[in-house]
């Protein structure tokens, strides 16, 4: 229960409620002090609304207009104009300093990109290295097993006289495998993912059809010499060889080089991919013939002359007469020209099939400080607005982009400020 | 006729113009007694652009004034933090112009114990005896309870009242 002097303004305010109003009255008959104290703070209460600060009115005018313009557009439910605006600014200027950290990125992916692919081709023939010399050694099934034991090789071909086991051999497709392998041979089949390792249990060997495999490239490059040593290195590091170089163009002239590179077979595409990254792409075709059945062929009218050869020969020990002695050896001469030409044949094909031929061209690219033909002053300005007039477009184009790409960072940041903002205004 | 206005305000929706229209006086002296002249018409401003914004939660419970009130409260608020003011030093009394003549208080003594008052206790004292708002207004305004304006009140008036005659007998307790 209060007291009466806790109730005291409250009762002069007439906020209690009428008992307890009544009672106080009843009180204060009885109690003098309270009365004066009352009298003094109905006075206070008097004098503090009759001396309060009357200020003459401000900003009336303004507030209404404020309000006017405020009630006639819609309420803003949703796009934050101006934080958005802000927004893209801060989002352009981040652009504006990310872009040549992106694009310095962008060349050093490629450059660590053409390394990787050197790399990994060299970090393959290492890998490939014991498969490699079995397969030199035994040809395609000759090589060790597991246990270091030698792998039977099947179905090798007898060099026995007939033409029937000659066709039975070349029917199996084994027998150019077999034979004297150039040094292109081992690597490439060993590397064929296609197929079983040499001397494993079981399974049936795939073989890799012969494939003659050749590609052009024309590029247009920043710097023709820097990318033609790229090329090089990026070849060798595939064990590729550069067939042959052109480089033409000095300081005032652009830059050109033409360069025959042959590459293992099975690195066709690698190289391709990774001679790409070296500038931008104008031309590209590539082609490639299947010759498996012409070098199966062509060996096997090889073995059959071989056959022949060794028939004359024996022939020709027998011979005891000098005119069959000459023509036996007419004879044989004839056949082993047919031989070496069908030698000679097996073997380009088979160069030809290991070692894939990628022609490629590099144009550099025009430099914008390259020194202009002189012109009026009417058309260097021309030119100059041109010029700005497409750079602004890139930069418009570039900053569309960025921003497109970037809204995932800066439209949630856009709404929170926003949201922040309409909160802590309300 | 005001509580007309505010009903059909209240079924088609706060017309914060015509309210501005109707209160802005109110609200303004309500905020030079709150922040001083220099940053009321500021206060007043934003309290209306800030019921236009928030016009939608205005339910009706209060009337529109005590809730224009509450509002202006709060950007007073606001405007002392983001500017420091010093509170203490806002004019209430109008210790310079008028008669004073049958004034039996002094205003200049009145205006330094209304000074020396805290915050709590001044805006209740300017609420209820100067802006004439009721206790259960001035309670909405505040967002506090009934009981809590009548307490700072009494102690509000004590205060002066020891302030202005230290030889007074209730002023002792």
């Amino acid at each position: 229960m209060n007291t009466l002097r806790e109730d005291l303004k409250a009762y002069i305010d007439h906020e209690l409620p009428s008992d307890r109003q009544s009672e106080i009255e009843r009180e204060l008959e009885q109690d003098a002090d309270a009365k004066r104290e009352m009298e003094f703070m109905k006075l206070l209460g008097v004098e503090i609304r009759d001396g309060a600060v009357q200020p003459a009115v401000e900003g009336y005018d303004k507030t209404l207009r404020w309000l006017e313009r405020a009630t006639k557009k819609p309420q803003r439910t949703g796009f934050p104009i101006w934080q958005m605006l802000v927004a893209t600014a801060g989002c352009l200027v981040l652009a504006a300093f990310l872009f040549p950290v992106f694009a310095q990125s962008k060349e050093a992916a490629m450059m660590t990109q053409v390394r990787a692919d050197a790399g990994s081709a060299a970090a393959e023939d290492k890998a490939m290295a014991p498969s490699h010399g079995s397969a030199g050694e035994g040809g395609f099934g000759g090589g060790s097993g597991p246990g270091g034991a030698p792998a039977p090789r099947p179905n090798k071909p007898s060099v026995t006289p007939g033409v029937d086991k000659m066709k039975q051999s070349r029917g199996s497709g084994q027998s150019y495998f077999d034979d004297n392998m150039s040094i292109s041979d081992g690597a490439p089949k060993s590397m064929n993912p296609s197929v079983p390792p040499s001397g494993g249990p079981g399974g049936p060997q795939l073989q890799r059809p012969l494939m003659i495999r050749t590609g052009d490239l024309s590029l247009k490059v920043e710097n023709v010499q820097k990318a033609q040593t790229e090329a090089t290195s990026l070849i060798e590091g595939m064990q590729g060889i550069v067939q042959s170089t052109n480089v033409t163009g000095g300081d005032d002239a652009l830059g050109t080089a033409s360069m025959t590179l042959r590459v293992p077979e099975v690195r066709f595409s690698t190289a391709m991919t990774a001679l790409k990254r070296l500038g931008h792409v104008i031309t590209e075709s590539s082609n490639g013939e299947d010759v498996t059945t012409q070098v199966a062929d062509t060996e096997a009218r090889l073995k059959v002359m071989r056959v022949e050869e060794d028939q004359y020969v024996t022939l020709l020990k027998g011979t005891r007469r000098i005119g069959e002695i000459l023509e036996v050896k007419e004879r044989l001469g004839t056949v082993r020209q047919e031989i070496e030409s069908l030698d000679a044949q097996r073997k380009a094909l088979r160069s030809q099939s290991s070692y894939s031929t990628i022609t490629l061209s590099m144009t550099e690219k025009v430099k914008a400080d390259k020194p202009a033909a002189p012109a009026s002053w009417s058309d260097d300005t021309l030119a100059a607005a041109k010029n700005l007039l497409s750079s602004i477009g890139v930069f418009l184009g570039q900053a569309a982009i960025y921003i497109g790409v970037l809204s995932p960072i800066w439209v949630p940041l856009g709404i929170g400020l926003w949201w922040a903002r309409r909160r802590s205004r309300n | 006729m005001q509580v007309i206005q505010e009903k059909i305000m209240r079924k088609e929706g706060l017309d914060v113009a015509q309210a501005a229209k109707d209160f802005y006086e109110p609200v303004f002296r309500f905020c030079v007694r709150r922040v001083g002249s220099q940053l009321a018409s500021d206060a007043a401003q934003e309290t209306f652009l800030t019921a236009h914004r928030v016009r939608g939660k205005f339910r009706g419970e209060s009337s529109i004034r005590t809730w224009l009130f509450g509002i202006a409260l709060n950007e007073c608020r606001r405007l002392v933090r983001q500017k420091s003011v010093d509170r203490a030093t806002v004019p209430l009394i109008d210790v310079a112009g008028g008669d004073h003549g049958a004034s039996v208080i002094d205003r200049g003594a009145l205006q330094q114990a209304l000074a020396k008052l805290s915050d709590d206790h001044r805006e209740v004292v300017v609420l209820h005896e100067i802006e004439g708002l009721t206790y259960e207004e001035a309670a909405n305004v505040l967002s506090v309870p009934v009981g809590t304006v009548k307490s700072r009140l009494h102690h509000a008036f004590l205060q002066l009242r020891r302030t202005l005659d230290p030889t007074a007998e209730g002023a002792e307790r």
